[in-house]
């Protein structure tokens, strides 16, 4: 019995002096679903990475996206933090903790991202996190309805203004028969894209940062808006209570035209029985998209450093991106990323159409998203415009509001 | 065995002031205080200690998760600068009374609906034991779960109310897409969720009235409206006090179903006391202070109302 029990004791100690898994790690990552097959795609690239790379191993948690910054907060409080997770901004509260990418992988590494959506991860000399992937804001459009009602949609190179746009769909929806000409994502960033397009913006687009509202003009701009929503949106839409969701509405053809983004498109790929087509985005004086997207970052908190961001390089490196994109039909990061492979032809047109207008959006349209103080504006944005739109507040009150948290977010943010 | 609390009684009054009396007694009735820790320590910890933390909270500038290395989160004393700054804040003043014109308007409704239920369904038919439970079954249910309910079949667009309209060629009604219909689904809804639990309270009251009084009603020709108001009301009223006590204070407390009902809107027309605590600390900067002295105002109103109701209903008795 001693010599079985002796025996066993060796071979244990054996396994796991020799087990080439002995020293594995397993990293915690907290992940948030943006598109409908997000889930399968962070899977995928879990799996594949962990193929390369055995010693490695992942706990993913998948949580929702609501409330995540008070989940960070919490984490960094109480030592709790995971290895890596996603993430859409940095907060002041969360950034001591977060590892310096800049010591990792060089100073040149954000050389190969989209610049616009990689100034958002510099912190002074430092690089917080690594840009995952980058979203377009635009105009989706119901192109059977189009062709039905015998409207020519014009090339993305012309385009058409604002005014054009809506008499357009406003024709399209009488003669296709279709319920509304217009739904729009309630959403900040989605809302600011049309003070885009009339110039306005809330920072300089260099440091030292400061705010150029020119609120006059932004008061101008909200009250096109209003009239927009009243006009060619579901009644109640920007009212900030209502229950229709515009994706529904769109996809099930209730609609001429959606305002939303580059997340979509393979929503609408998988589910859309009608024919459709991203842009062109209308435009007032300026033509504009705005970018957004997704950062990876590693806090220092772990005991996984080297691992955690050995991950986020590969994650984000042409090869990384090429599996986490395709399944959610992502704009990679990247910019050495080849084409994504769909598998759609109208799905891959609509991110290219998108990426063009995103490229050829004005300095600002990356800047204002990128600058951290921006966290601190984006509740005051919704609250003041649907407080617009409900006349709950004049325009020129809701645009003070907006202008006051900007002078504000510029301290919080420090 | 059995373990009692000593009484008073069982101790020489001389001696129950005395630190010598306190252990006689702390001995007597040790197994007793032993049986009472755990719960003891759990309101410690779980109600006594956030409500302390609160209350030092309320006089501290700090976000509402303080971090080793952030020294913007750390607390910093700031005496009243939190209620002064309440004192000036519009929208803090103007929810305050947004939120007691709620608890003015549902509680009231809500007495009223759940002392009709109970009057119905207190005599007792067939399958009575059912329909209570049906009109019991929303308390059953989560606020939140209630809110997503109705927020479906209100929808302007795809709700089965505005559905059932339609086939009446009824136009679309913009129930929670309006301000002044929103704050009616509010009312409603709450008062749905809640009805028949507090009808539950009124059967149990209206069970202990004894029936010889109805009886001698009837033999001098009363009216059931003349035997309400003579009877059944005046001994009720007890009852009644602690429904309207209760609901009061859940009526304050709106929070989730308003959230998952109406998200606050439209514009911020059903944004409650609650809900503007939870902006004030979890989506502004080192605002928890704040909030803590939001949170304190609401626990002194609430405080206030339960004492002067237990006095009137003591004062009554």
């Amino acid at each position: 019995m001693k010599k079985l029990s002796l025996l066993s004791t060796v071979t244990l100690a054996a396994s796991i002096l020799f087990n080439p898994l002995a020293h594995a790690s397993q990293l915690k990552v907290l992940w948030y679903i943006g598109a409908d097959a997000e889930e399968q795609s962070i899977k995928e690239a879990l799996a594949a990475y962990t193929a390369k790379n055995p010693e490695t191993t992942f706990d993913l948690q998948i949580v929702p996206y609501d409330g995540i910054e008070q989940k960070f907060s919490q984490f960094v409080a109480s030592g709790t933090a995971p290895d890596i997770t996603k993430t859409s901004s940095m907060r002041p509260i969360i950034r001591p903790y977060l590892v310096d990418l800049k010591e990792h992988f060089g100073p040149d590494y954000l050389k190969d991202f989209v610049p616009g959506w990689a100034m958002g991860a510099e912190l002074g000399d430092q690089v917080i996190a690594a840009p995952l992937l980058v979203t377009a804001t635009g105009i989706l459009l119901n192109k059977s309805a189009f062709d039905k009602a015998g409207i020519a949609i014009p090339p993305a190179d012309k385009g058409w203004t604002w005014d054009e746009f809506l008499q357009a769909i406003k024709t399209v929806q009488e003669k296709a028969g279709v319920r509304y000409p217009l739904v729009w994502d309630v959403s900040a960033s989605r809302w600011i894209i049309h003070e885009f397009q009339y110039g306005n913006h809330i920072y300089s687009e260099e440091a030292p940062y400061k705010v150029v509202m020119d609120d006059a003009k932004w008061t101008e701009t909200l009250d096109k808006f209003i009239d927009i929503t009243k006009n060619y949106m579901p009644p109640g839409q920007w009212s900030g209570s209502s229950s229709d969701n515009p994706k529904q509405l769109f996809t099930n053809g209730q609609a001429v035209a959606w305002m939303s983004g580059s997340w979509q498109v393979s929503g609408l790929a998988a589910d859309a029985k009608f024919d459709w087509q991203a842009g062109p985005t209308p435009y007032g004086t300026v033509k504009s998209s705005i970018f957004g997207g997704d950062y990876v970052m590693a806090f220092n908190t772990g005991e996984h450093i080297k691992e955690a961001t050995d991950f986020i390089k590969w994650l984000t490196s042409p090869e990384g991106q090429a599996i986490f994109c395709k399944a959610p039909m992502y704009i990679p990061a990247n910019l050495n990323t080849g084409p994504i492979d769909t598998g759609s032809d109208k799905a891959t047109a609509a991110l290219a159409a998108m990426q063009k207008e995103l490229a050829d959006s004005p300095t600002y349209a990356a800047t204002d998203q990128g600058n951290e103080a921006m966290q601190y504006v984006w509740d005051t944005i919704k609250q003041s415009v649907v407080q617009a739109v409900t006349g709950q507040l004049t325009s020129a009150e809701a645009v003070a509001k907006i202008h006051k948290a900007a002078d504000e977010s510029l301290e919080a943010s420090k | 065995m059995t373990a009692t609390l000593p009484s008073a009684t069982d101790i020489p009054p001389a001696s129950v002031s005395s630190p010598a009396g306190w252990i006689a007694r702390v001995r007597q009735g040790g197994f007793a205080y032993l049986l009472l820790l755990p719960t003891v320590g759990m309101l410690t910890i779980f109600t006594l200690y956030p409500l302390l933390q609160g209350l030092f909270m309320a006089f501290y500038k700090r976000g509402v998760v303080v971090a080793e290395r952030v020294p913007s989160s750390w607390p910093k004393f700031v005496g009243l600068d939190n209620f002064a700054t309440l004192a000036r804040d519009p929208e803090f003043l103007a929810t305050l009374l947004k939120t007691i014109g709620f608890v003015v308007v549902a509680v009231p409704l809500l007495t009223v609906t759940s002392l009709a239920l109970a009057l119905l369904l207190k005599p007792v038919f067939r399958s009575v034991g059912f329909v209570r439970a049906v009109v019991f079954f929303p308390k059953m249910v989560s606020l939140l779960i209630i809110g997503i309910i109705w927020k479906w079949m209100f929808g302007y667009n795809s709700g089965v109310v505005n559905y059932a309209l339609s086939l009446i060629d009824i136009a679309p009604v913009p129930w929670i897409e309006h301000d002044v219909m929103a704050q009616i689904a509010v009312v409603v809804v709450w008062v749905w969720a809640n009805a028949g639990f507090y009808m539950m309270i009124l059967i149990a009251g209206l069970g202990a009235i004894p029936d010889d009084l109805y009886e001698a009603a009837a033999i001098d020709a009363a009216t059931p409206w003349r035997a309400f108001v003579r009877i059944t009301l005046p001994l009720l009223k007890p009852t009644l006090a602690l429904v309207v006590l209760l609901s009061s204070v859940e009526a304050f407390k709106v929070y989730e179903l308003v959230v998952s009902l109406t998200a606050g809107g439209p514009g911020r027309s059903t944004v409650y006391l609650i809900q503007l605590i939870y902006e004030t600390a979890f989506t502004k900067p080192n605002q928890a202070g704040v909030a803590a002295a939001q949170s304190l105002v609401l626990f002194v109103m609430l405080l206030v109302l339960s004492v002067a109701q237990l006095r009137f209903q003591k004062g009554r008795a």
